[in-house]
């Protein structure tokens, strides 16, 4: 069953890579392909599609257009009158997608699209590279921004730790939720976060560690989990945009992070022990952020909204 | 040197340095251990040299110190006032979570007393990955050390940690103790985590071992911890005793004298 899940979850997260990668930004014919315009709509100005013809503004894809047939506006031969689809002539040529006439609009293409909006949303917005952190000598992941602002951060890691003086290295699985309420910008393309702060939680891919103590115990004989490990964090990051809002590359900015986290372990530890000092359970981690969309955050701060 | 290569440059410099840092850990099971290693071989060593020809010891025993780290400091500061103490055991548990880090900072802690000291291995000391960092740091569960007139048989008997995957309390050691006892060496003194008749113990083998035990020479008494409160019992009715430490919580170790005519203990409170 836990195989299962965790199969799952790679072919998941397998799934969001490959869609983020193959989503391009407006003008590509393709995408336009699903839409649906009426045979009258006028014509509004849009970027003009692959084959010249010109696009028709569509208000349900976010501002993103949907080139139009070459000269669709006024065929009516090719028109079928029972369900409204235009279709090229028989015998003709193959057609690009642009040629094929596109149907009325349709309760039924709406929800398509919809669809598709939310599929866009699940497509992770950046990947991310983390030393040390608890969570494994390397981890790496994907992760989504959103919030008004772009101030919060969800990312799900994978890490591994060398075996060193245990019988096998280790895989963890970790979801951090990182909070950034402020990004200076520092002028070109540097930003400064000064305080970026969450929390993540981490589990052992081993059937050596458990969440819940094995049977054979007495009830609460151990009250802690040696799978499961819970950590709060906190550090500084600077951005660099590496590409401008216009262009159409995938990478725009790289952020490096230090931050300093703790476990559940330590706290307990810790607590009431003079003993051990603050920086005995503390962590260092360094990481890299590739962001590949542009981040509601990045703009507020080149453009010095709050 | 151009941009990209200045800033892989520097990456580079810092995970280095990162590397190095105590600061750095990859996973509280990581078993990344730094400092002093094989403590019990050589501290066992120095026992029977410090110990050698003497006709009478006198020791400390101190269990279950996890996650009491001022209490422990005392104590072994406590420990370090006394006049003609020989060693110390530590009868187990020094961890709670048997992460690595825990069993580093009770070493760092006990590389304080001014005596050489064995540790047990404890039930607690067996989760996780602690097995590992347990060995590493202070060698095998079963092991036995000679001072004066004295032999020390220290065991594993937390056979629930290992449930049936190998042989807890390990026969084939004790019978190899047995066989190779010292010459020269009148008494034997017993030291576990776990006792029998406790849950952990493997009490399927109860009476066994303590025929087996028996069959030693000179069985002074066995000793244990892990209850968390200190008792002394004839723990099968065969006249042998039985004492177990408190855990340092209670602030409160045993110190013990063993020689050729017999034992006598008492009760410090720090």
């Amino acid at each position: 069953m836990k195989r299962s899940i965790f199969s799952g979850c790679v072919w998941f997260a397998a799934l969001c890579a490959v869609h983020s990668l193959a989503a391009r930004p407006c003008g590509t014919g393709e995408v336009a392909a699903l839409r649906s315009v009426p045979a009258d709509t006028a014509v509004a100005a849009c970027p003009a599609g692959p084959d010249g013809a010109s696009g028709v503004a569509d208000s349900t894809w976010s501002g993103r257009c949907a080139p139009g047939v070459a000269g669709a506006v006024g065929l009516s031969g090719l028109h079928d009158g029972a369900s409204g689809v235009r279709r090229p002539p028989v015998g003709a040529a193959e057609p690009g997608l642009s040629a094929y006439p596109v149907p009325g609009r349709r309760p039924l293409d709406r929800r398509i699209h919809r669809g598709y909006a939310s599929w866009e949303r699940v497509a992770p917005t950046h990947l991310r590279l983390q030393y040390a952190g608890s969570i494994g000598i390397a981890s790496a992941g994907m992760g989504w921004d959103y919030g008004r602002r772009g101030q919060w951060e969800t990312e799900l890691l994978v890490g591994v730790v060398p075996a060193y003086h245990s019988d096998k290295a280790k895989i963890t699985l970790t979801l951090r939720e990182t909070f950034v309420p402020w990004s200076i910008a520092c002028g070109g393309r540097l930003s400064v976060e000064p305080l970026a702060c969450g929390f993540y939680f981490s589990t052992l891919l081993s059937n050596r560690f458990w969440v819940r103590q094995p049977e054979r115990y007495p009830k609460g004989y151990y009250f802690f989990s040696t799978r499961l490990r819970s950590y709060v964090f906190l550090g500084p990051r600077v951005t660099c945009r590496v590409n401008d809002r216009r262009s159409d590359r995938l990478l725009r900015a790289v952020t490096f992070c230090c931050e300093c986290s703790t476990c559940d372990l330590y706290v307990l530890s810790r607590w009431n022990n003079r003993t051990l000092r603050t920086r005995d359970m503390l962590s260092l981690s360094f990481g890299v952020k590739f962001q590949l969309f542009d981040s509601r955050r990045e703009a507020c701060a080149v453009h010095g909204t709050r | 040197m151009n941009g990209p290569n200045a800033i892989f440059a520097t990456v580079a410099a810092v995970l280095l340095f990162a590397g190095g840092c105590d600061l750095v850990e990859y996973h509280p099971y990581d078993t990344r251990i730094t400092g002093r290693t094989g403590i019990n071989a050589a501290n066992a060593r120095r026992i029977d040299e410090a110990c050698a020809g003497r006709r009478s010891i006198r020791f400390a025993l101190v269990s279950d110190t996890q996650r009491w780290y001022d209490h422990t400091r005392d104590a072994v500061a406590s420990i370090n006032r006394l006049e003609g103490i020989d060693f110390v055991i530590h009868c187990g548990d020094l961890s709670d979570f048997g992460a690595t880090k825990e069993f580093l900072w009770q070493r760092d802690i006990l590389e304080g007393l001014r005596v050489p000291y064995v540790c047990l291995l404890g039930n607690h000391d067996c989760l996780g990955t602690g097995e590992e960092v347990f060995a590493e740091v202070f060698g095998p569960p079963d092991f036995a050390f000679t001072a004066g007139p004295v032999r020390f048989v220290c065991l594993n008997t937390n056979a629930m940690e290992f449930d049936y995957s190998r042989p807890v309390p390990d026969f084939g050691f004790i019978g190899r103790e047995l066989e190779h006892f010292p010459s020269g060496v009148g008494r034997t003194v017993f030291a576990m985590h776990v006792q029998p008749g406790e849950f952990q113990f493997n009490n399927n083998v109860a009476r066994v071992f303590e025929w087996y035990l028996n069959q030693f020479p000179g069985l002074e008494c066995c000793l244990f911890g892990h209850g968390h409160h200190m008792a002394a019992l004839d723990l099968f009715g065969d006249g042998v005793m039985w004492y177990a430490v408190s855990s340092i919580e209670k602030r409160q170790y045993l110190v013990f004298t063993v020689d050729e005519q017999g034992h006598a203990y008492e009760t410090v409170d720090f």
